[in-house]
């Protein structure tokens, strides 16, 4: 597996934040911010200047129309996939939300071939997470509608696509979790329970250990699966609610199935808005959605039920508990992962380029992330103390004595949340 | 005779599961390759110089949808299009984009790309014909 200090994985890094593939100004990056958890969401890209590669629709003539929707990408961060062919690009598109990249090398993996992009069916050539790129430049790099390789773009080559997959491979966990985690507060272990029930919340069925692949026990090759949960059957989506042209998305394949990708679930607290569609804004109403008509009325829903003999039924308290495991398996994914940046820049392990010194910004990001994982649940009061005392560390002094006052901070707060063992 | 019937039937049914079988196939969802129009020929990362044969049109047989083309190693490979098959027309050399194309624009002379990465591996996903 890619570490993070790995020579071609820092090529990797340096091209999917710099390398422009002689198109139009946007990178990997560009949708993908490292500081913001390698997606983008509204209130993210309303700190963004108009000059930004994003906002390309709307200063670049070229790709005035047909492009983007600049409203709906600015409201409710959608972006134009032209997923069923380039033929008629007045109404043959979808809109789509942007996926993070986080722990896909958990995911990307499947005993029906390697799932990239939300239906899984995301790239050209040999469909790999590898390929993915060639896919993107294309799409979303293009200096004009014609998009003619070598002149409104450059493909990416071999090397530079060994690089980028070693680098989105050495994002997020690089293995699933192993449910149940000893959580110390009672509303999260309860969350816990109820989302590994097969009787309850049965979210573990499809998100085994949290992750993205099948539980084996109920589809017998497990890996990472396609189902159509009815996200598209949502009333009041709000793209919807506006007058912007949003045509259904059909999913996988060409005509497409109607049938999506299962997404990680450790990152998804703090990677809103949800499903492929950005249709909603909170990981409580993320998890509603399984109780509600869209869903139940679907196809997922009745396999569920063949499954395990009930469709899924939760109240409120259930809602919010599942919620709330979520949120505290994400906020200690961020502490993991702040601890990993702090340590690296410590041991100066990361190879010398100008991501280095980003780490420690890198850092605070993560603990902001979890600070805000935990706050908007009203969650671990005492871990979010430990998480500011972390940050007033790292943003007092800066230097190596102050990352190894925070990393000491860090295990307060995980600790607070989790039974585990120091490693100092 | 009551057995030369059963084995009719048999048979009869062995057809009816082997047409359901190829319709199957025809209709194999392409997924999302649609970029892949876009890429020139013998360049599609992964797939060309891997799973895919290259070489000039030879002869183009409309009786059965088949292409037999000449490969760099001057040995010869017949192509048989499906109904699935997606057929791309490279138009880098004439500076033009790239667009989908027709059984007809295969013509003998040009160069061509089938690629047979696609789960039933003896069917050709798509074929990329560039046009002079």
């Amino acid at each position: 597996m890619p570490q993070p200090q790995d020579k071609v994985v820092a090529l990797g890094r340096d091209l999917f934040f710099n390398e422009t593939f002689s198109g139009n100004g946007r990178t990997c990056g560009t949708c993908h911010r490292a500081e913001n958890n390698f997606t983008i969401d509204p209130t993210f890209i309303a700190t963004l200047p108009d000059n930004d590669p994003l906002f390309v629709v709307e200063f670049t003539p070229a790709l005035k129309k047909n492009f983007e929707n600049p409203r709906l990408l600015r409201e409710f961060g959608l972006i134009t996939e032209n997923l069923n062919g380039f033929n008629d690009l007045d109404s043959n598109f979808t809109l789509r939300g942007v996926p993070h990249t986080l722990g896909l090398s958990n995911s990307v993996n499947s005993p029906a071939g390697p799932h990239t992009g939300w239906s899984g069916d995301g790239a050209p050539g040999d469909a790999t997470l590898r390929s993915f790129a060639t896919g993107a430049v294309i799409q979303h790099f293009t200096k004009t509608l014609n998009r003619m390789a070598g002149i409104d773009f450059r493909l990416p080559t071999d090397k530079e696509l060994d690089a980028l997959e070693a680098f989105q491979l050495s994002l997020g966990l690089h293995k699933d979790l192993q449910l149940p985690l000893q959580l110390k507060s009672p509303v999260a272990f309860r969350g816990e329970a109820i989302f590994n029930d097969p009787a309850t919340g049965k979210c573990g069925i499809c998100h085994f250990n949290a992750g993205a692949n099948a539980d084996p026990a109920f589809f017998k090759d497990g890996g990472n699966l396609n189902f159509n949960t009815g996200v598209e059957d949502l009333p009041d989506q709000p793209a919807h609610l506006t007058s912007e042209f949003d045509p259904p998305d059909d999913g996988f394949g060409f005509p497409g199935d109607g049938t999506f990708n299962v997404p990680p679930l450790v990152e998804a607290a703090d990677t809103g808005p949800f499903f492929h569609n950005n249709s909603v804004s909170t990981i409580e109403g993320a998890v509603a959605f399984y109780d509600g008509e869209a869903f139940n009325n679907s196809s997922a829903a009745k396999t569920l039920a063949k499954l395990t003999g009930s469709q899924i039924e939760l109240d409120a308290t259930q809602i919010v508990a599942i919620a709330a495991f979520l949120r505290v398996i994400n906020a200690l994914e961020n502490i993991r992962q702040s601890q990993q940046l702090l340590n690296s820049f410590i041991s100066r392990e990361i190879l010398g380029n100008t991501e280095f010194e980003k780490l420690v910004q890198q850092a605070v990001e993560e603990i902001h992330d979890a600070t805000n994982d935990l706050r908007s649940g009203g969650l671990h009061p005492k871990a979010v103390d430990h998480l500011q005392k972390a940050l007033r560390h790292i943003e007092k002094r800066g230097g190596e004595k102050s990352a190894r006052d925070a990393l000491l901070e860090l295990d307060n707060a995980r600790e607070d949340m989790i039974e585990f063992n120091r490693t100092k | 005779m009551n057995a030369m019937k059963k084995m009719e039937v048999k048979l009869k049914l062995f057809h009816l599961i082997l047409s359901l079988l190829l319709l199957v196939l025809c209709f194999e969802a392409r997924s999302q390759k649609m970029t892949e129009v876009f890429i020139p020929i013998g360049k599609s990362p992964g797939a060309s110089g891997k799973t895919t044969k290259m070489g000039k049109v030879e002869s183009v047989k409309k009786q059965d949808y088949s292409v037999t083309m000449t490969l760099d190693d001057q040995t010869k490979a017949t192509i048989k299009i499906e109904k699935s098959t997606a057929i791309y027309l490279d138009k880098s050399i004439q500076k033009q984009p790239n667009a989908r194309g027709k059984w007809e624009d295969i013509k003998p002379g040009l160069l061509m790309e089938a690629n047979y990465s696609n789960i039933n591996k003896s069917t050709c996903e798509w074929i990329k014909v560039q046009v002079k």
